[in-house]
């Protein structure tokens, strides 16, 4: 009699894995679409404050 | 026989739609990839779950995806404790496992959740070992009662 541990992914296991409900799904994308959103937002302040930068108001 | 009526304030108002909730966990294994590709030997126990401590396992079961060896027979539980509590002597053919009616596990300490490959070595065979469960640790363990509630019969 042996003792396998399959816990963690292996060639003989996916490993145990935590299913999400539709409801941490719908937040993951959410979150995700934030994240996506914050960053394109961080890239057009950066260009403003360039632009700002290269043609100052007189 | 006396009643105490030590439930506290509130009565059931405000039980919540959206607090702790049971979740699923599951695992699939390869039984022939067991052991270098060679398989589970009969009497093997095949590790396949955490239980977190203070975690009460709702229902687990085994969805034979591919059957195993011939004869060979799946129990899924706790070893050291009730090896059999969740399914007992599953017969291997494709499908979910029958369900026992035993009562089910709470996990004090953390643990594992076990297959043991009964009556027969296994060179084959894919199963899924799924297992619903539910933190069940206390967020107040003080009791909040006042002398009046504990002595006054209801």
């Amino acid at each position: 009699m042996a003792v396998h541990d399959l816990r963690n992914q292996s060639s003989a296991s996916t490993g145990q894995v935590v299913v999400p409900s539709d409801e941490e799904i719908r937040i993951q994308k959410l979150e995700n679409k934030v994240a996506s959103q914050t960053e394109k937002l961080d890239q057009i302040v950066a260009m403003l404050n360039d632009l700002s930068k290269s043609k100052p108001t007189s | 026989m006396a009643t105490y009526n030590v439930t506290g304030v509130g009565g059931t108002t405000g039980h919540p739609s959206n607090g702790r909730t049971p979740y699923l966990v599951e695992n699939t294994i390869d039984v022939s990839a067991i052991n270098g590709d060679s398989g589970a030997a009969q009497n093997d126990v095949l590790r396949v779950m955490d239980i977190p401590a203070e975690t009460v396992i709702m229902e687990a079961g085994i969805e034979v995806i591919t059957a195993c060896s011939s004869s060979v027979t799946l129990d899924l539980g706790i070893t050291g404790g009730d090896v059999d509590i969740y399914t007992d002597g599953d017969t291997n053919a494709t499908g979910y496992s029958t369900l026992t009616a035993t009562a089910r596990h709470v996990a004090a300490a953390a643990d594992t959740l076990d297959v043991l490959v009964l009556s027969a070595a296994s060179s084959a065979g894919k199963i899924r070992v799924w297992a619903i469960m539910c933190d069940v640790s206390g967020i107040n363990e003080s009791d909040q009662n006042t002398s009046t509630q504990h002595d006054t019969a209801v």
